[in-house]
């Protein structure tokens, strides 16, 4: 056993000074096949590492938050670890379009693998910053898509995501104005003329409001400022009704002085947004912000399995909540019909 | 020796370790192969069985779920037309009853009731707002019809302006069992079914997808194809399918897929709606581990054949090892190492191969040990005969070979002392010649024998040697010896042999010891040939001496021979200058007479003068060509050299030229080098050789014409004469420049001569270190060429 044992090592001895006698290149050669072996065994570690997608979120007002809560929740629902998988950034601009877009270069620069947005504007400013970049664009909320997309059935570039419908459900929303307050006529509508939803809720208000026999009194606002401004303009001597169309300036700052100028003149305010409703606003008919944000987390995991964006049909909510609040309803001195409030799919009190 | 060294016995080095090492594997590897081949067969087989199993399950249950999916949101229509039953048609509950099921049932896009006529009562939607105005009569629909019957209707799936998939629902409003009060039409979005099939994952990659009876792709994880319209018309399976509306008979069948790639597929039929589920997935996907298995089989083939190796090594290097060792061994032997042997032990056949070779190498050194003593035996013999060879051919006197001889006779066979006795033929006695005694010990006796007297004499009459290995013990000693000079001398061993050749004998010559010894018979054959060549070289040596005393007799008479030739050119040179003064005055008194300088002669006078000045001036040419000729033999003869302008004398030679063709019999023509040069040479002889040889061609040529050619070649002149003579017979060409030889002399007629013109000419130009050639045909001409150097070598 031994005399084996020395044998070996003389025969590697032997094998050593072979090896020093080498030239470089047949030395190479001769590490050559251990070195494939060792970076052979060394690579499933290589392969196996997990990768982190770094997620942007641009949002230009608070509210659109629940949006984005919704978003990151099914996101771990569907495997996504926060800080593991995922690495979340969240943006506000707080309906300042100029930080917006100062936002959504930013994210583009620092090469995010996704942006999720949650309005129209937003959805707009990110989608022109990445555009050419290959950073697809998600937007959990669009109140008015073919502003993004020629087709439902798919963008056809780096952009997918879920319509709110929010425009579109303008008539609903009168409808439930109407069955509210059957006497209304006058319904204020503070807008901003250059958003870029106005024209569509222009187009659609006026036709809702002539089936319904509504009067819209379109108040131009450029900014939070001029909203507060023209809010003390809405009395009941003004108006009959207040509504917040889709417009992200009315239902993100401005809604507060809207809300307070209605409980002041008890004015029943309409919104099209179902966090202004907790806010204080009376009812609403719009989608579940969270659901949408559950809903574009399966968009957002499709693409990171590979569907391309453009691809992607636009998808509609799956569900439209009816929402009171109850304590403006009594502020205002106003009794939601019981067949309503069967309906009614939140009410906050 | 060195042809066994050089034998390459190491050139297959390996071979049985490298053919066990190749049909070791190769039979591994073929069974290696088979058993994966069969093995991924009976894989390949229990994984598509075990495919088509899950596949149907999928189908089955996906077809299944939807199925109770549209059946779902059917019930809840009958369950509202139920609860709308009780209320008046197009009454505010029965609204409210919509709106309840809109809220909790999302997939309802929108709730119509129909009157029994198709009056649309309301209609209601979670996002639009329908207007009176909107109202539509709805008699004609399938779905009124169905409804107003009585039946439940589904509609086919359609895709709506928001890229939203849905189907139409219509149950009957029923105010009795029997009577149906209207419909109920619901649009029914089946975006869920796309979510519901999108989710559907299976297997490796495997996923469903549900076609409509129209074979318009309905659900698909990839909506796109769906808006896209995508029909699957073409698909045979599909077909079938539609055909046969049972379970899929051939499950997970290899096709083309969806998208085109190769997939497993099963179909499992909705027949209610019309529907068929498919179920694909790829085979890439799906029969991975079948390359995961050719992998694996690839790998434990490989590591098989590794292990294979490894033991056929150890195994071939056992078995090998032994033969190597016998290799080195008969590798030593074959190198000359004759008295190794080799030491395997193996207890098998190799170590009988190597006990064999080990009798075998014996064989071969004691063959060589035997070879090696004739070879030193035949080259001792070869070395004598070599060296006596060259004692006897180093000198031709007798006395000296036969020293040498003794010398190398003692010197190779250790003879005590060597006698030669020589025939002297006069008195036909055998004479000592010479003794050869290294030693001190100088032994006295006979110095002659005659022919027949004692040994000596006995071996020089008959030829034939006498060999006494013991002359104590040999009773023919005592009977032929006459002078019984053993017993005086103590002599015991005696050899005489003859020195003779095959016609004569020569002498004996007598070896003989103290000691008694045997001659070998390679020494015998050795003495025998070494006589051979000693008589042949007492014949040549007496040959010899013959020539010797012929040659010096010969020296004798050449002296005196030489004596007599100078004392005849001296004659030949006194007479002939003896005659030249008489015939000189002769000739010139007969050029006078013929001048008429003695006085007017008549023709006949003048004719008679004119005779006796030719015929004198041939006497005198003659007379002269002798005096040159003796003066050449005399060797008297020298060259006169001075510095020749060939023009000068080419025109004194045209001038002789003239005189001689004066009655322009010939014509003559002269081409002669613009460029000759000056020649060193003796300018007499030149123009004498000219003159000869043109005075010879006018001589020969009775017609015709004589050309003189003188030419520059490179460091030499060439003259040539030509002409239209009659020419010389070939055999007589080698004999023209021998004196006193005229050839034809019955052709020269008066032009005879003494034939020493040529013969002079010859002479000339080898003295000037000329040459001549000579071409002739008889009738043809003759034409003489000669050349001289441009200098004459005055020193060769």
């Amino acid at each position: 056993m031994l005399n084996r044992l020395v044998d070996g090592v003389g025969a590697w001895r032997h094998r050593f000074g072979q090896y020093l006698c080498m030239t470089p290149a047949l030395r190479v050669r001769a590490l050559a096949w251990p070195l494939c072996a060792v970076f052979l065994l060394t690579l499933p570690e290589c392969l196996y590492a997990e990768r982190v997608f770094n997620i942007a979120s641009l949002n230009v007002a608070d509210p659109y938050i629940v949006a984005f809560q919704g978003f990151k929740a099914r996101m771990t629902e569907l495997g996504y670890r926060d800080s593991q998988t995922v690495r979340y950034q969240y943006y506000n601009a707080r309906s300042d379009e100029k930080l917006l877009r100062s936002f959504a270069q930013k994210m583009v620069q620092e090469k995010v693998d996704l942006i999720v947005t949650t309005s129209t504007v937003a959805t707009l400013a990110s989608a022109k910053a990445a555009e050419g970049s290959g950073i697809p664009v998600v937007f959990l909320s669009s109140g008015n898509p073919q502003a993004l997309v020629n087709s439902f059935a798919g963008s056809g570039r780096n952009l997918a995501g879920i319509s709110s419908g929010s425009v579109e459900l303008t008539g609903k929303r009168f409808e439930l104005l109407r069955t509210l307050f059957p006497k209304a006529k006058r319904v204020a509508m503070p807008l901003d003329p250059k958003g870029v939803n106005y024209k569509p809720i222009v187009s659609e208000t006026a036709a809702s409001a002539e089936r319904l026999g509504f009067k819209i009194w379109e108040i131009g606002v450029a900014n939070t400022e001029e909203i507060e401004r023209a809010s003390s303009f809405i009395t009941r001597k003004s108006a009959d009704a207040v509504f917040i169309a889709p417009d992200f300036r009315v239902t993100g700052e401005g809604a507060e002085f809207l809300i307070r100028q209605s409980l002041k003149e008890k004015l029943p305010l309409i919104t099209s947004l179902l966090p202004n409703v907790r806010q204080g606003c009376l009812a609403t008919y719009a989608a579940d912000l969270f659901a949408l944000g559950q809903q574009g987390a399966g968009l957002a995991d499709k693409i990171f399995r590979g569907a391309k964006p453009g691809d992607l049909p636009v998808e509609l909510p799956k569900k439209f909540a009816l929402a009171f609040n109850t304590a403006t309803a009594k502020a205002i001195d106003l009794k939601i019909p019981k067949d309503l409030l069967l309906l009614a799919d939140k009410i906050f009190e | 020796m060195d042809s066994l060294s050089g034998l390459s016995l190491t050139s297959h080095r390996g071979r049985i370790r490298w053919r066990l090492m190749g049909w070791g594997l190769g039979l591994l590897a073929l069974a290696l192969v088979s058993n994966t081949i069969s093995g991924f067969i009976y894989t390949r087989q229990q994984l598509i069985h075990g495919k088509a199993e899950l596949h149907t399950e999928v189908a089955t249950t996906t077809a299944r779920s939807i199925a109770e999916l549209v059946h779902w949101n059917l019930q809840q229509l009958e369950t509202l037309s139920s609860n709308m039953a009780t209320h008046t048609l197009g009454a505010k509950e029965q609204e409210t009853l919509a709106r309840l099921l809109i809220k909790h049932n999302p997939s309802i896009a929108e709730i119509t009731l129909l009157d029994d006529q198709g009056e649309q009562r309301f209609k209601l939607s979670p996002m639009d707002l329908f207007s009176a105005a909107q109202k539509a009569n709805q008699k004609a629909s399938l779905a009124f019809i169905k409804a107003i019957a009585g039946e439940n209707y589904i509609g086919p799936v359609l895709t709506s302006e928001r890229a939203v998939p849905y189907l139409t629902l219509a149950v009957p409003l029923r105010n009795s069992p029997v009577q149906v009060a209207g419909a109920v039409v619901a649009r029914v979005e089946v975006r869920i079914l796309w979510e519901m099939i999108g989710a559907i994952s299976f297997g490796r990659g495997g996923y469903a997808y549900v076609v409509s009876d129209a074979g318009v792709l309905i659900a698909h994880k990839d909506a796109a194809l769906v808006l896209k319209q995508t029909t699957m018309r073409n698909s045979a399976k599909l077909r079938r399918s539609f055909a046969q509306q049972g379970a899929d008979p051939e499950p997970a069948e290899i096709g083309t897929g969806i998208t085109g790639e190769q997939v497993l597929s099963t179909y499992a039929p909705l027949p209610d709606l019309g529907w068929v589920v498919v179920v694909e997935e790829p085979t890439v996907l799906a029969l991975s581990e079948l390359s995961r298995l050719q992998e694996f089989a690839g790998l434990l083939l490989a590591l098989g054949l590794l292990v294979g190796a490894g033991i056929i090594t150890i195994v071939s290097r056992k078995l090998t090892r032994p033969l190597r060792e016998l290799q080195k061994d008969v590798g030593r032997i074959a190198a000359g190492e004759l008295s190794h042997r080799a030491t395997v032990a193996t207890r098998d056949e190799v170590e009988d191969l190597a006990n064999d070779f080990n009798k075998m190498a014996e064989s071969l050194q004691a063959s060589y040990e035997n070879l090696e003593a004739k070879i030193r035996q035949r080259t001792q013999t070869v070395t004598t005969l070599y060296e006596l060879s060259r004692a006897v051919n180093q000198s031709l006197e007798l006395q000296i070979i036969i020293e040498s001889v003794m010398a190398k006779m003692v010197e190779f066979f250790g003879f005590e002392r060597v006698q030669v006795f020589l025939l002297n033929e006069q008195s036909e006695e055998f004479c000592l010649q010479a003794v050869h005694e290294p030693g001190n010990a100088k032994l006295l006796v006979p110095k002659s024998f005659k022919a027949g007297e004692g040994v000596v004499g006995r071996v020089g009459q008959s030829g034939e040697p006498l060999i006494f290995e013991d002359v104590r013990q040999d009773p023919r000693y005592a009977a032929l010896s006459s002078s019984k000079v053993a017993k005086t001398t103590g002599i015991r061993f005696l050899a005489v042999f003859p020195i003779k050749t095959p016609e004569r004998t020569y002498g004996t010559i007598v070896f003989d010891s103290l000691d008694a010894r045997v001659l070998r018979e390679g020494e015998l054959r050795l003495l025998n040939a070494i006589f051979e060549h000693i008589g042949v070289a007492v014949e040549k040596a007496r040959l010899f001496e013959r020539i010797k005393e012929q040659g010096h007799r010969l020296a004798q008479l050449n002296e005196e021979l030489q004596a007599a030739n100078r004392a005849k050119s001296g004659f030949i040179a006194a007479v002939s200058h003896d005659l030249r003064t008489p015939l000189n005055i002769m000739i010139g008194n007969a050029d006078l007479g013929k001048s008429e300088f003695f006085g007017a002669l008549d023709a006949d006078y003048k004719q008679a003068f004119s005779k006796i000045s030719h015929h004198g001036r041939m006497v005198l040419k003659m007379v002269n060509d002798m005096l040159t000729l003796s003066r050449f033999e005399a060797k008297k003869m020298s060259l006169d050299v001075a510095p020749v302008a060939l023009g000068e004398l080419i025109e004194q030679a045209k001038s002789h030229v003239e005189y001689a063709n004066r009655d322009k019999k010939l014509s003559v023509q002269w081409e002669v080098d613009g460029n000759l040069p000056e020649l060193v040479t003796d300018p007499i002889k030149l123009e004498e050789i000219l003159q000869n040889l043109i005075g010879n061609a006018f001589k020969f040529t009775p017609a015709g014409g004589i050309t003189v050619r003188v030419r520059n070649r490179e460091a030499r002149v060439e003259f040539s004469v030509a002409d239209t003579g009659i020419g010389i017979a070939p055999e007589n060409v080698d004999k023209i420049f021998d004196e006193f030889e005229q050839v034809n002399k019955s052709r020269t007629g008066n032009h005879s001569g003494a034939g020493l013109g040529l013969a002079i000419v010859k002479k000339y130009l080898d003295l000037m270190q000329g040459d001549i050639a000579v071409e002739s045909a008889p009738g043809q001409g003759s034409k003489f060429t000669f050349s001289l150097p441009h200098s004459v070598d005055l020193h060769s």
